[in-house]
């Protein structure tokens, strides 16, 4: 390849292909490199598939009466029918998707030799290199081990080798408060693990509103999940009878308790998936989370690389890594280039059951802002207004919460006043408008507005003597 | 540099990836009227060999973590054959510590109960790869057989992917190919057939994956390794369980290099001068990551030694 590239994008996710894609819609000659020959990102193939399949085998589940008493063990592969299939048909549909686009797609792994080189090895071990004007990473995150625990993929799992699994483990320990985390917890406790979640923090879901960790704390009790609230896990290893052994230390400094289960699923951390890029040649280090700190533009501290997506730490949510995506190539293709997209809110899902879904702030992260909820017995949909009494979040929970939740994100995403909520006619907007309602009522009579996290824990949602529940 | 002997390496070249190049059917009269014969086994045949009882004690303690070693050490006990394997691997020098071992309490507590139900299930599996009269043969299939499920594992274990269907498929993979011998050579001698040895071993090389599956249909073994074992030659043809059918199908590769060359040409000086694998690229194994599952070739040996003997 003589003619430098405009643009090569490294990593084949959601973000990388639609940074490829757009690049080759505006006319640039660009290449995207993938080091796995799937191409679809492994965040998708080896996490959210299987946890939507998990996810769907765990409502079947329950959908139908379990015969009483012991029963044998759950081999993992047939609660995923299809997972195979599923993962060669998207792959294939990217490839296409590349290839109608006039992308280059290359199947190797990249180095950075300086900053517009690229050293490309072939899976057989060839070598190659390219010229581009511009660089893209695109290349996700990946669990880290925390420290005093390796994961070894026998006994000490990261997500990837849970969902690999053969059979499903009747005891476990989950660390973590995120949504990885929580979703794990939760299936395992609804399939009839005995499930332990080890909680660094005082919540769940610390980044979402409270409502959906408290919903999901709910369900999980009563799922006979057990909670580790502020214990941190400071040691976990294979132990001598096939299982695991670990030590859950209180953050108040009290003694650790040691834990036996069958294995151990840490999710607690991840970080930036750059191994072998050789981006410290380049002065290019990740921060204190461990990922690429970027500037508005999403540019490293090397101007014309790049990063977006997982990378830089702004989650797994595809719209989100598409919006970037899209940011991105505009930057690199025209630097002086001023953004006149306004900011999105994407819909951010927990495959829980029940699943999980929010768009938007949170309430307790918006001064002056107040919510409304409603409900009936398996989902509800929380609405957050700020002072300024324009919608800001919602957040909602039930089967198809995010499906639903897609529907009506543009209320958030656009900005809509109270009055033009409620003044709607969108029937997939009924719910939203109906929290809305009540919010005008209520900001009408002054009526103090109460919703009660304790209630929660109780498995009870208590709502305001008018609420629709 | 690994400086270590091959084992046995004049024999094991025809026991594993021949099947996945030969045709599936043969012109030959001779070699596709005994396939036919082998076609004809299902689950149901009686005359496959029963699931042995410490295979499925064994299974059922590998599932169930809680269990404690003494149920473990209790079932060995109950085998004094067994139980002489068990410390006579527990102290070869794939596993052996400072000081030997002479309990089998003390195996447990030196190796983890996890390494002891791999050896105690790959000493109960060694009894079906006993071909009598064919010794050598059998013998070549069960190395490379466990070669495979370490190599399988150390794959696993270095994509991030959970190992154990890799060791329980890569030590099954090729448990068809002694079973279906015994039967051809059962058959022949009940019909008085006339056969050829050549014609024996290529009845066997088409027929033995169907004869492994009848095989883990009976003995009831997960869903993933009756994948296994049924695609292992051609993992491209299966539907489900793709990324452990891989991933078992290179550790024969690996295993089957590794018992068939000098150590010193398995290993490059560099990655650039690595042999590709067949099933490495499917893997998205890159040159250093092969060079690290090689490296892993004295362990593995040290282990086949023990394992096997």
């Amino acid at each position: 390849m003589r003619q430098p590239l405009d643009i090569a994008v490294i990593g084949g996710g959601a973000a990388g292909m639609a940074a490829a894609m757009e690049a080759a819609r505006l006319g640039a000659r660009v290449a995207l490199i993938e080091q796995r020959q799937l191409l679809g990102g492994a965040a998708w193939h080896r996490g959210r598939l299987p946890g939507q399949l998990l996810q769907a085998a765990v409502q079947k589940h329950l959908s139908v009466e379990q015969p009483t008493g012991e029963h044998g063990p759950i081999e993992l592969a047939k609660l995923l029918p299809n997972l195979d299939a599923t993962r060669n048909a998207r792959a294939a549909t990217c490839a296409a998707a590349l290839h109608e686009h006039g992308v280059l797609r290359i199947h190797a792994r990249a180095r950075l030799l300086n900053r517009t080189t690229i050293e490309l090895t072939t899976v057989g071990g060839n070598q190659h290199r390219v010229e581009a004007h511009a660089i893209i990473l695109a290349t996700g995150d990946r669990p880290r081990s925390p420290r005093g625990a390796r994961i070894d993929h026998e006994a000490i799992l990261d997500m990837g080798s849970m969902l690999s699994s053969v059979y499903l483990p009747r005891s476990v320990v989950v660390a973590g408060a995120g949504s990885s985390a929580c979703e794990m917890a939760g299936l395992l406790a609804h399939m009839g693990c005995e499930v332990t979640l080890a909680v660094p923090g005082d919540r769940l879901l610390p980044q979402r509103d409270r409502i959906l960790g408290d919903t999901f704390l709910a369900t999980f009790r009563a799922a006979g999940g057990t909670l580790r609230w502020q214990h941190i896990l400071t040691h976990a290893q294979r132990d001598g009878r096939g299982g695991a052994r670990c030590l859950l230390t209180p953050t108040d400094g009290s003694p650790a308790i040691e834990l036996n289960p069958d294995r151990v699923v840490v999710a607690t951390q991840r970080k930036a998936s750059l191994r072998s890029l050789g981006l410290d040649t380049l002065g290019i280090a990740l921060n204190g989370r461990g990922y690429l700190p970027v500037g508005p533009k999403f540019h490293t501290v090397v101007p014309n690389i790049q990063a977006i997506g997982a990378a830089i730490g702004s989650g797994n949510s595809p719209q989100r890594a598409r919006h970037q995506a899209k940011q991105a190539v505009r930057f690199a293709l025209s630097p002086h280039a001023v953004d006149t997209t306004p900011d999105r809110s994407f819909v951010d899902v927990v495959l829980s059951v029940p699943e999980l879904a929010t768009v938007g702030m949170p309430e307790d992260k918006s001064t002056g802002s107040i919510a409304r909820l409603v409900r009936d017995a398996d989902s509800g949909l929380k609405l957050v207004m700020s002072a300024e009494e324009q919608i800001i979040g919602l957040h909602a929970w039930g089967a198809q919460a995010a499906s639903q939740l897609e529907k009506q994100a543009h209320v958030v995403q656009d900005g809509w006043s109270l009055t033009q909520l409620v003044s709607s006619t969108d029937p997939s907007l009924a719910r939203a408008r109906q929290a809305a309602e009540l919010l005008q009522t209520d900001r009408r009579s002054r009526r103090p507005i109460e919703l009660d996290p304790s209630d929660l824990l109780a498995g009870v949602i208590r709502l305001p003597s008018t609420g629709a529940a | 540099m690994i400086r270590e002997a091959p084992i046995k390496a004049e024999k094991v070249a025809s026991e594993d990836h021949r099947a996945a190049t030969f045709p599936r059917e043969s012109n030959d009269p001779e070699v596709a009227s005994l396939v036919a014969l082998l076609g004809r086994i299902n689950a149901a045949s009686p005359s496959l060999p029963p699931r042995p009882e410490v295979v499925a004690e064994i299974m059922t303690l590998m599932q169930d973590p809680r269990a404690d070693s003494m149920r473990l050490a209790r079932l060995v006990h109950g085998d004094p054959a067994l139980a002489a394997h068990v410390l006579r691997v527990a102290n070869s020098p794939a596993w052996r510590g400072r000081a030997r071992i002479v309990t089998l309490q003390q195996a447990v507590a030196r190796l983890g109960m996890g390494a002891l139900q791999e050896i105690v299930l790959s000493a109960a599996i060694a009894g079906v790869y006993q071909v009598k009269g064919h010794e050598d043969v059998a013998s070549n299939v069960w190395r490379h057989a466990i070669g495979t499920a370490l190599f399988a594992k150390a794959t696993a274990r270095l994509r991030r992917r959970n190992v154990e269907s890799a060791f329980i498929g890569g030590l099954l993979h090729s448990v068809g190919r002694p079973v279906a011998l015994w039967e051809l050579l059962r058959l022949i001698k009940k019909h008085r057939m006339n056969c050829t040895p050549v014609a024996v071993r290529s009845a066997v090389d088409l027929g033995h994956e169907r004869v492994g599956m009848a095989l883990a249909a009976s003995w009831k073994l997960p869903e993933v390794v009756q994948s296994v074992i049924a695609h292992v030659a051609d993992p491209s043809q299966a539907t489900e369980h793709q990324d452990a059918i891989r991933t078992v199908a290179f550790g024969a590769e690996v295993a089957h290099r590794a018992l068939t060359q000098v150590s010193g040409d398995l290993i490059p000086e560099s990655p650039e001068a690595l042999v590709p694998f067949r099933h490495s690229q499917a893997l998205d194994l890159y040159p250093n990551h092969v060079i690290a599952i090689l490296e892993q070739t004295p362990k593995v040996f040290a282990a086949i030694r023990a394992m096997a003997a």
